[in-house]
């Protein structure tokens, strides 16, 4: 049995890792942050099981409580894929022997692949049922930064126009990045690693910043600061950054659009508890959407751009998937006309092209 | 360097203009291709080019203008170049060690409470002066992108001040070029960045704007570009020229194609 | 020689108005006004009955011009306009007496002179003209609005402000502008050498923040009554306008009450100095400032101009058409409001290019998605010209019935057909049976 298939947003994240070096990514929470937080935490895991070091930054929870609770890997998953690859390959085949009589002008199109990484698989699967083990916790490197818990430690700091809690996190960040070499400056004692850094729920009240309360904030700079030394620091240095941020919270919009061009890979997950979506039935199949608004172009003109833009993701018991959005097949003799309707407005909403937001239907480009 | 662009900018690195304001602009899109563009252009046009890069780093830069034919790090040495790589130089501010950096730094506005850009102007009229010896062509400021000054805290009016000294110093003094980059979403509430598109499209000669395509992400088309040539008003009232095309952006070029005309819907 | 009195009296936004000036309007005098055409020419020029009559003509020039040879173009009404030593002189709004050279123009302007006890009384004087070139809010550059036409990216007001410096400057007042937007060569380029003269350039361009340490420059923070005066007066006597290039510069950089402050001191302050300011010219970018201190201004603001680009159509290929929108405060309380294309010509003369009819759109301010219209930029003509509709419509479709073979079908119609039945042999017919026919 599979168990989780990464998505195209995970996969971007490992990518980046892999060949393009240093980013910041950045998830914009859903309304109750909890698939942001499972995806916070596959990227944490991602980095226990590649032997990454890890520095998790939260104001909220103890770090040391997230890193317990992350999702177990499956490391036989990779053969059993295989086989499952070849059935589908197989199954596929035959499929596609079948010939259509009705809808015969669909014979030769190709097979829509619903999960895209399927196929191009990297990074590894996980089961979000069990936790990590604490043996392969305790191999692991990883640093701590608890906001309350800094606040005792170190009370005296200068904070260079910046709500004190981004600057202590900043420095902290710093000071680990010099201490253990991933600066790159000077050869490191041992093989090159790489730092993951996890900041959770940056921008929330708890580290001491009010544009979540507030349409116009004190500091409106402090955030987008903040990214911005980040961005610098990342980019000097061999890490890479995944930031969840509250973003129906932030009640300016221009702060909003100011954190998306300083990032280089956004993402905003939009679930469907508590939203009206939840109980339409073409949805029933998802927990969620998701839009991916920036794709990075790092040290590239043209940036990796998978056919479609249109995700969703499901959460079963063990298993967190994000796949192509589909419709199903519309079987029912009575149409619904209000649930097409709103189908056509949730279509028009996903097609946000590399942050494109805009609706289709009074435009015609060609 | 694109040659399409060219063409349709009526533009040569053999003869660049001088005194001329570019404005490019991006709405739900990234525009920086055009940041590449201009930079490899100037380059090869034997230019003096100052890059106040804050966005990316210097590396990004470098690895993008080998795919356009063009040496970051030769031109830097050969003095051809100078480049302010805003994220480390942003950093070196608030926690560098040296004392006298942080005195110094162009973008000393970050720490200090007044957010006036006088240190960076400065900056670019001593690294864009003549200094003599070489024999560069016209001066060129370019900068990628100003919106970032807007998110380290700099009022739209300094943004503002720091373009009308720079106008000052390269287009009317020097006769050089400026070329500016910025973000601008009408949907996004930003007001303050909002004034400074808008007093820059006041002040520049050509505006270079792409836009995402608004019915949405489509594979073949990446966005569209409109070309709005302004008219001077200098010894009669003239017609601003406004064009569209679209674009899409291939790993080492950008094809440009009218409306409608691209391969993939033809 | 008529000599008309200019003097603020009405509305008089920056406190107190001076001492009304003399002032020559029209130094032609009669002799000036015989192409005038007819009805006007052999007035003697009385002061009364004279002024009298001419502000009637003016006020019937639309009427009027079609008798005068040579004059083309549609006018507007309300135009002043004055032949002397061969050119036209135009009184436009805002008391810019702009100078068409080749006669039969169409001038673009109205009149802002009126009679008042036997004398014409100009309201504008020594007042705040603001020239609102629309920027932002014309400029297509957002994806969400829509179709525009080509040609009105943006719609730059530099150009009229330098119409209203020529004017000025025609008039043989020295013109001082303060410019802080473009530099001095760019701005007094396309100038006639000896209008040039009058011209002087307060470079506040150069280093107005005081960052370089230049000598001579005029900074931001000289703008104040006391400033401005001083460099008015280090310029030759006589009657002054001052040009503000631009106010915008100004607001982002000053509040709103010191720059209102000081327009309204200026006056007087040079008029301590000896100095007589006649008009204060700004220019300001609408989309740069908030509504509400664009609407201030407007409200302290004698006349206002504001500038759009114009629909396509107007104009020759050769122009840069701009629609005008004129709101001007009369002395008697009156506000004119108008709407007029025009272009700048080369020697920064206007030239109007007519009054926008009833059916030119001017929903600028309008959702452009409520108007979307799926036929404009295509690649494809979806569109009929006005000859194009009347070839397809004089197209007779292949349904349609000729005059031609309709009356030969009515003709037919006429002559009626018969049936000629001779019974054959083996017709026995029975009446009585309908179904006899049948072979059964």
């Amino acid at each position: 049995k599979r168990s989780c298939e990464e998505g195209p947003a995970l996969v971007f994240r490992w990518r980046l890792l892999l060949g393009y070096g240093p980013s910041v990514c950045q998830d914009e929470e859903d309304k109750y942050s909890i698939y942001s937080n499972l995806l916070f935490k596959y990227f944490l895991a991602e980095g226990i099981v590649c032997g990454h070091n890890l520095f998790v930054a939260s104001a909220k929870e103890d770090p040391a409580d997230i890193l317990k609770e992350l999702p177990a890997p499956l490391f036989d998953d990779a053969h059993k894929n295989q086989v499952n690859e070849k059935e589908t390959a197989i199954k596929s085949k035959q499929e596609s022997q079948e010939s259509m009589k009705i809808a015969w002008r669909y014979q030769n199109l190709p097979r829509i692949e619903v999960s895209p990484a399927a196929s191009a698989r990297i990074g590894h699967y996980y089961d979000v049922s069990k936790m990590v083990s604490p043996e392969l916790l305790q191999s692991t490197k990883w640093h701590r930064f608890f906001l309350p818990e800094e606040m005792s430690l170190h009370p005296e700091i200068k904070t260079c126009n910046m709500t004190c809690g981004y600057t202590r996190l900043l420095q902290s960040i710093q000071r680990i990045i010099y201490r253990e070499g991933f600066d790159g400056s000077y050869p490191q004692k041992k093989q090159k690693n790489i730092l993951r850094i996890g900041i959770q729920s940056l921008g929330s009240v708890l580290w001491g910043d009010d544009i979540c309360c507030t349409d116009n904030p004190e500091d409106i700079y402090s955030l987008t600061k903040f990214l911005y030394v980040l961005r610098g620091l990342l980019r000097m240095s061999l890490s890479a950054c995944i930031i969840t941020v509250p973003a129906h919270l932030i009640q300016n919009k221009a702060i909003m659009e100011r954190v998306t061009n300083l990032s280089d890979t956004v993402v905003g997950l939009e679930s469907f508890i508590g939203s009206e979506r939840e109980t339409n039935p073409l949805y029933k199949d998802y927990q969620g959407l998701i839009h991916v608004h920036k794709i990075p172009r790092l040290n590239s003109l043209i940036c990796d751009v998978s056919g479609t833009k249109d995700l969703a993701f499901r959460l079963k018991r063990k298993l967190f998937t994000i796949e192509r959005l589909h419709l199903p097949p519309d079987l029912s003799d009575t149409v619904s006309r209000s649930s097409k309707q709103d189908l056509a407005e949730s279509t028009k909403l996903l097609r946000s092209g590399c942050g494109a937001m805009a609706i289709g239907k009074k435009h015609l480009d060609f | 360097m694109f040659l399409e662009l060219n063409e349709l900018l009526n533009a040569s690195p053999e003869r660049p203009e001088q005194g001329k304001l570019t404005l490019l602009c991006d709405t739900k899109t990234d525009g920086s291709f055009l940041v590449h563009h201009f930079l490899s252009f100037y380059l090869k046009a034997g230019c003096k080019v100052c890059f106040v890069a804050l966005l990316q780093s210097f590396s990004h830069y470098n690895i993008i203008a080998q795919k356009l034919g063009v040496s970051l790090t030769a031109a830097k040495e050969r003095g051809q170049l100078v480049f302010l790589e805003g994220l480390k130089s942003c950093f070196d501010v608030l926690f560098g060690e040296e004392q006298h950096v942080r005195q110094t730094s162009p973008l000393r506005f970050v720490s200090e409470d007044g957010s006036n850009l006088k240190t960076m102007y400065e900056f670019v009229r001593t690294s864009l002066m003549a200094s003599g010896s070489d024999s560069w062509k016209c001066p060129v400021l370019l900068m990628d992108d100003l919106s970032v000054l807007l998110s380290l805290g700099v009022r739209p009016v300094d943004v503002l001040d720091f373009i009308h000294y720079c106008r000052v110093a390269v287009c009317s003094q020097l006769k050089g070029n400026i070329v500016v980059l910025v973000h601008s979403n009408d949907d996004s509430e930003d007001e303050a960045n909002e004034l400074v598109v808008n007093s820059l499209c006041h002040q520049s000669n050509l505006i270079l704007w792409a836009e995402g395509l608004a019915t949405g992400f489509c594979k073949d088309v990446h966005g569209q570009l409109k070309i709005i040539q302004k008219g001077s008003s200098e010894l009669k009232a003239e017609r601003t020229l406004l064009r569209i095309y679209q674009y899409k952006i291939q790993d080492k070029n950008v094809t440009f194609f009218a409306r409608g005309m691209s391969a993939a819907v033809l | 020689m008529a000599e008309l009195e200019g003097r603020g009296r009405w509305g008089d936004p920056w406190g107190e108005g001076e001492p009304g000036g003399v002032r020559k309007w029209w130094g032609g005098g009669a002799r000036g006004r015989e192409s005038l055409g007819a009805g006007v020419g052999e007035e003697e020029p009385g002061r009364g009955g004279d002024l009298e009559r001419r502000r009637k003509h003016c006020g019937g020039l639309g009427g009027a011009r079609g008798a005068m040879g040579g004059a083309r173009g549609r006018g507007s009404q309300g135009e002043s306009w004055r032949k002397r030593r061969g050119t036209w002189q135009v009184r436009g709004v805002g008391g810019a007496g702009a100078t068409l050279r080749a006669q039969g123009l169409s001038p673009y302007g109205e009149v802002i002179g009126r009679r008042r006890r036997g004398r014409l009384v100009g309201s504008w004087k020594g007042r705040g003209v603001c020239v609102f070139p629309n920027g932002g809010e014309a400029i297509p550059i957002s994806p969400a609005r829509g179709p525009f036409p080509a040609d009105t990216a943006e719609c730059e007001g530099h150009s009229l402000l330098k119409t209203f410096v020529a004017a000025s400057a025609h008039r043989g007042e020295s013109v001082h502008i303060f410019g802080f937007e473009i530099p001095e060569e760019e701005l007094l380029a396309g100038f006639d050498p000896d209008m040039t003269v009058r011209l002087l350039y307060q470079d506040g361009f150069t280093d107005p923040l005081r960052w370089t340490g230049e000598a001579g420059g005029f900074g931001a923070e000289e703008f104040t009554a006391l400033g401005v005066a001083g460099r008015l007066a280090r310029g030759p006597a006589g009657p002054v306008t001052v040009v503000l290039d631009s106010l915008s510069w100004l607001l982002l950089r000053q509040p709103l009450p010191a720059v209102c402050q000081t327009l309204g001191r200026i006056p007087r302050a040079a008029a301590s100095a000896g100095l007589r300011v006649t008009r204060i010219l700004a220019l300001l970018h609408e989309d740069l400032h908030p509504p509400g201190l664009v609407e201030t201004l407007r409200s302290l603001a004698q006349a206002v101009v504001g500038v759009r680009p114009a629909p396509e159509g107007i104009g020759s290929g050769e122009d840069a058409p701009r629609l005008a929108s004129m709101l001007q405060r009369k002395g008697t309380g009156k506000v004119l409001t108008k709407e007029e294309y025009f272009t700048v010509l080369a020697g920064f003369t206007p030239k109007a290019l007519g009054e926008p009819t009833g059916s030119v759109p001017r929903d600028e301010d309008a959702d452009p998605h409520s108007t979307v219209d799926p036929t404009a930029n295509l690649t494809f003509n979806l569109r009929l010209s006005d000859t194009e509709r009347r070839a397809r419509d004089g197209m007779p479709l292949p349904f349609h019935f000729s005059a031609q073979k309709k009356s030969s079908l009515l003709e037919a119609s006429t002559s009626g057909g018969k049936i000629y039945y001779e019974p054959d042999a083996a017709d026995d017919l029975d009446e009585e049976d309908p179904d006899d026919d049948l072979d059964v």
